[in-house]
């Protein structure tokens, strides 16, 4: 008898497929490798950007402020008139000097980016818990919103928040929040529809759970993993619109530095000196290609399924 | 042909509703949380007579349920009000601006469209190839490129270091060159690589094998019976980008000087233009929600399977 259960088990037991067996090798793995290997240059771009807007300006130790009229615009790794300073990446039309501004605006540009991340994965996940979890007319009414809200470049609607909020760090931060729920909005209401289907879910329903610990426990922590998929990927469209925000006035303002506005006050300037467009342009372009990497790595990575979406 | 009326009639409405929801929200967002009076007194504010005064005159001082009553029963007339700044509606504006913007945007896609779909195509004809895995590199590369800097590197190069090209303003077609280059870029990257998985997943589908197996050469096998059905998603794409399309006008016009919409845009947001500023958002919103529409509609009519689900 019990022999003949054993063997029940043993037939109801997958039939795997011979190649699926064999050990990765020749295309695929060397795929999966390549994989990492962008991931990994991303996210070592993206730490490295980071670290350096941390402690940068204090190693380099110069006053991105700092006026010198004697040493206006010179051109990279030229020593200051008096010869007590080496200006790496030369100096601008005041004199200030170009390495210590663009890691100030590093600093000033990822924090924004990173604050406004949080604004709009924390209104995104409000938003698509709720309307996913409730369902009925509320859902229609939110996703009607969202779809308004997509409807908006996410440029536009930055500069538009810029512009009832007004200019600063907190009003940018909040800009880009605003500009980017949506998006997280959309693909949170799509999980939690996905996971209240789960057995596990109906299940925990079954039990009593109150609808609190239903979604603090159950779905949020399902959920973590997508959110940050999607803020991963958002990140670098963050950087681009906070830059974009401050090349047009909108953004945070000078004197203060930010990689946008030294852009634009670069600009009137691009016959003599490149290097102070060029500069700051090329942190935004590789901390934005950083983020792409680290984000399209962390989406194969988390969230597997999603490879096959493109 | 009842049931896709019905279907159609049901976007365009969903369409029209989106739209006027979202002409209430930013007329309130707008008029009732923007203080433009302050902004437009400049630095030292003036008189409180002075403020009521231009508050009278812009019919800011009356209930703002009766201000967007008078703008929607404009609307309807087609009267989009007067800008503030300079005094004249802005209709005209914009109608005035916009063959400049559509001529920006329609060649960056037309040169988007040539230069992604081949690639895309042959990417997916022989997967894993160089040229596969350098347009991968390239979209990447592309694809994080911030579009001022990609404008501003292409006038160091080629308008001050070469010469060949004017760097702003526009006027000959040499004026283009730069800036329709720079839209482009934004449509690419992800242009090809759509038509690339949509190639990839056709081709391995039984109509391509039966196709194959019948003999046909295979320029024919690709163009009549796989380029066509990855046409569908591509064209989605292609509707997609149309909203980022606009939001590159408002940068790239602004780094080459170029007069049009993007920059009535960009101004209007700079200087507080609230009239200028709502129009102009809700034409953008209006394009791209009009171009979805006109996408889903065209899918109804083609595709019998989107009827069903």
């Amino acid at each position: 008898m019990r022999r003949q259960e054993s063997a029940g088990v043993a037939d109801l037991e997958p039939v795997v497929p011979i190649g699926e067996l064999e050990p990765a090798t020749g295309r695929r793995r060397r795929r999966s490798l390549r994989g990492h290997t962008t991931g990994i240059i991303g996210t070592v771009i993206v730490v490295g950007m980071a670290l350096a807007a941390i402690v940068g300006p204090w190693l380099l130790g110069i006053d991105p402020n700092a006026q010198e009229l004697s040493d206006r615009l010179l051109p990279p790794w030229s020593q200051s008139g008096d010869g007590s300073t080496l200006h790496i990446l030369g100096t601008d039309d005041l004199g200030r000097d170009v390495l210590a501004r663009v890691l100030e605006g590093g600093r000033a540009s990822l924090s924004v980016v990173a604050l406004g991340v949080v604004v709009g994965c924390s209104l995104g996940m409000t938003v698509g818990i709720t309307s996913g979890f409730r369902g009925g007319r509320l859902d229609i009414v939110l996703m009607r919103v969202v779809d308004a809200q997509l409807a908006i470049p996410l440029l536009i609607s930055a500069l538009l928040v810029a512009t009832i909020l007004g200019t600063g760090f907190m009003n940018t931060a909040v800009a880009l929040g605003i500009a980017s729920w949506a998006v997280y909005a959309r693909l949170i209401r799509a999980e939690t529809l996905k996971l209240r289907g789960l057995d596990f879910f109906e299940a925990t329903v079954a039990l009593g759970s109150s609808d609190r610990r239903l979604v603090f426990r159950h779905l949020i922590p399902n959920l973590i993993s997508t959110v940050f998929v999607v803020a991963s990927l958002e990140m670098g469209g963050l950087v681009v619109t906070e830059s974009s925000l401050s090349y047009l006035g909108l953004g945070m303002q000078p004197p203060d530095a930010s990689w946008g506005s030294m852009i634009r006050s670069a600009q009137p300037l691009i016959t003599t000196a490149w290097w102070l467009a060029a500069i700051p342009g090329t942190a935004v372009m590789l901390v934005v290609l950083g983020f792409n990497l680290m984000g399209d790595w962390l989406r194969d990575v988390l969230d597997p399924q999603s490879k096959q979406r493109v | 042909m009842g049931e896709i009326l019905g279907i159609v009639g049901r976007r365009v409405v969903a369409t029209v509703a989106t739209l006027f929801g979202l002409i209430i929200v930013l007329f309130h967002l707008l008029f009732l949380l923007g203080s433009p009076i302050n902004l437009m007194m400049g630095e030292d504010g003036g008189t409180q007579e002075q403020a009521d005064a231009i508050r009278e005159r812009l019919g800011l001082d009356q209930p703002i349920w009766q201000q967007f009553l008078t703008y929607m029963g404009n609307l309807l007339t087609g009267d989009l009000g007067e800008s503030w700044r300079y005094e004249r509606p802005v209709l005209d504006m914009i109608t005035e601006r916009l063959p400049a913007t559509l001529t920006l945007g329609l060649l960056a896609l037309l040169l988007g469209v040539l230069i992604a779909l081949p690639l895309g195509l042959l990417a997916a004809v022989k997967p894993g190839s160089w040229l596969d895995n350098l347009s991968r590199v390239g979209a990447v590369t592309a694809n994080s490129l911030p579009n001022f800097w990609l404008a501003i590197m292409l006038i160091i190069v080629f308008a001050v270091q070469l010469g060949w090209v004017p760097a702003t303003g526009r006027g000959t077609w040499q004026h283009l060159v730069l800036p329709v280059i720079v839209l482009a870029t934004g449509v690419v990257p992800m242009l090809m690589r759509i038509t690339r998985a949509a190639m990839l997943e056709v081709l391995n589908k039984d109509y391509v094998r039966t196709a194959r197996s019948k003999g046909l050469p295979e320029r024919t096998v690709l163009r009549r019976h796989a380029l066509r059905n990855a046409m569908i998603p591509v064209t989605t794409v292609i509707a997609l980008r149309v909203g980022d399309l606009v939001a590159g006008t408002v940068i790239v016009e602004a780094v080459f000087a170029y007069p049009g919409v993007g920059r009535v845009l960009a101004e209007a947001m700079a200087f507080r233009d609230y009239p200028v500023v709502l129009a102009t958002v809700t034409l953008t919103a209006a394009s791209v929600l009009l171009v979805t529409l006109i996408t889903d509609i065209i899918y109804t009519v083609l595709d019998p399977r989107v009827r069903i689900s």
